[in-house]
């Protein structure tokens, strides 16, 4: 037994004397299971880009698919992602105020248009590289996003949340005593999104509070189905539920009014989310920002802190303000065009690069 | 089984073969079944991931990417399956009742004395490096490929299982 290299061989052993013989029992699954789409003319499968993985084909005038609607009934639901309260000067970004904000809005869209065109150009010419975007193909079928259209008419240019297809906002609670983070902890920049390691569209199914061994409320936890996957740097399959924790961000400019603020994703919607891992767990990459959300009606409601992400289609989103220094209740925009995930996949892309 | 082999046995599975499926199940059942008992620490929980890891194995098939490494591959999905079922038991036990231990009671065929020292000198070994033995062994993985599963340096990953060894050396074994 003290031989060497019986380590190895005897490890194995054991190993396989603790087996148990399960192959009854996944076969008894398997023919439990309707037949998998297969591929029967034998095609080769082994690619970089397998048909299995891809995504059903988009063309520039087909929507992105909407959530099953029993996903979206399965729980609350949501408005706006944020209500939170800071004050207008706390974060200087391209629309600030409330009384300006149209006006400025429209001048920011139409300035951001040069770049995100230049942004365009120069992804054009990448779109066969990083084998790693499993969807790459389609994003460049995506083609530079639509920057060259005139804006289509009757397409108002500021929008309401009252007009989106939006559910009821519905905000988890956090005790006083939870542990949270302030708002501004860290500001947005596209830039931040070189760190994305899974960037897919997602349910949430649901949300949560994480305790401590106290009870303590530390942060947020969400469980997300994965409809798509337009990148990743694991091996994560579409259908598949990920738990992604994000801190409980607290609104600090305006104690009392929005004490505990959560840039949180609702229940039963779906978003775009860019996502990075930490010590085995996802984590929402731009925490401390709102993701961006797909509508029933298939609209993409985003920030104006991605700037290449505005184009001559984008709309101008307003709400009420939730609270005296609500920040983003005038900075959202939408985009209803079906170049918007082209860019998103882009602009994740390049920040990767 | 080899890289072009395991590509064979996907190919069958894209055939809705299932003997594809039996052909990875017999060479690899063993290897995940005993990397998904290191994180979850219980028998019957990991027989459930094994089956359903085989299960989407079939489903998921033809993601494989031929070439690149398959038993990393195998082995990563394996233990994001198990990572994923330990978080939602975790949700629904206080952690205290997380049963600590790695290997139960031994089976029949542990009444080969070998075996039956081997399992108690594994158990003086921590949790990482144990981890790290398996992967080595029954996955057959590089430092390199381990490091990546692991997230951890690639050197520590290799200091880690030298030390182990040391352990195991000291119980009695080799290598």
């Amino acid at each position: 037994m003290n031989n060497k290299r019986t380590l190895e061989q005897d490890y194995k052993n054991l190993k396989h004397l603790e087996t148990p013989d399960l192959w009854s029992r996944i076969e008894k699954d398997l023919n439990e299971r309707p037949d998998r789409r297969q591929n029967a003319s034998g095609q080769d499968l082994l690619s970089p880009n397998p048909p299995a993985r891809r995504r059903h084909a988009l063309s520039p005038t087909s929507r992105i698919p909407r959530p099953a609607a029993s996903r979206i009934a399965a729980a609350a639901a949501a408005g706006v992602i944020l209500i939170t309260a800071a004050a207008p000067w706390k974060k200087p970004g391209p629309l600030s105020g409330h009384s300006a904000s149209r006006e400025n809005a429209v001048i920011t869209a139409e300035t951001t248009m040069a770049s995100a065109d230049r942004d365009a150009e120069g992804q054009a010419g990448q779109a066969q590289e990083t084998m790693a975007f499993q969807e790459e193909d389609q994003a460049a079928a995506f083609g530079p996003s639509s920057q060259a259209e005139t804006p289509p008419a009757g397409r108002p240019g500021v929008v309401s949340y009252s007009q989106l297809s939006l559910t009821d906002h519905a905000p988890l609670t956090v005790p006083a005593q939870a542990r949270t983070m302030p708002e501004d902890a860290q500001y947005f920049s596209q830039d931040m999104l070189k760190g994305t390691e899974l960037l897919c569209q997602a349910t949430v199914i649901e949300a949560r509070l994480e305790t401590d061994q106290d009870g303590v409320p530390w942060a947020v936890s969400y469980q997300i189905l994965l409809d798509q996957i337009y990148y990743s740097q694991d091996y994560v399959d579409a259908s598949s539920y990920l738990t992604v924790t994000a801190p409980i961000i607290e609104a600090q400019s305006d104690p009392g009014a929005q004490s505990h603020v959560l840039y949180q994703l609702q229940p039963g919607a779906s978003y775009l989310l860019p996502l990075t891992r930490r010590d085995q767990n996802w984590h929402l990459l731009c925490a401390f920002a709102p993701q961006v959300r797909i509508t029933a009606d298939g609209e993409y409601l985003f920030h104006s802190g991605y700037t290449t992400l505005v184009n001559h289609q984008t709309a101008i989103v307003i709400g009420s303000q939730e609270g005296a220094n609500d920040y983003y209740y005038d900075k959202m925009l939408l985009r209803d065009d079906d170049g918007f995930l082209g860019d998103f996949i882009a602009l994740t892309k390049t920040s990767l690069q | 089984m080899n890289d072009q082999r395991f590509e064979q046995s996907i190919r069958r599975i894209l055939k809705n073969d299932k003997e594809g499926l039996r052909e990875i199940y017999e060479d690899y059942c063993p290897m995940i079944y005993s990397v998904v008992l290191d994180i979850l620490k219980n028998r019957e929980d990991a027989e459930d991931i094994t089956s359903d890891f085989f299960i989407r194995l079939w489903d998921i098939a033809g993601s494989y990417k031929g070439g690149s490494g398959h038993r990393a591959w195998l082995i990563t999905i394996a233990r994001n399956m198990a990572i994923d079922h330990f978080r939602k038991q975790k949700r629904q036990q206080p952690m205290a009742e997380i049963p600590d231990h790695l290997l139960q009671s031994p089976s029949p065929e542990d009444a080969v004395v070998k075996n039956i020292s081997l399992a108690h000198a594994l158990k003086t070994l921590k949790e990482e490096e144990r981890q790290i033995i398996n992967l080595k062994i029954m996955g057959q993985l590089t430092f390199k490929e381990i490091a990546q599963i692991l997230n951890k340096p690639q050197g520590t990953v290799a200091w880690v299982y030298r030390n182990a060894v040391g352990k195991l050396k000291r119980c009695g074994y080799e290598q």
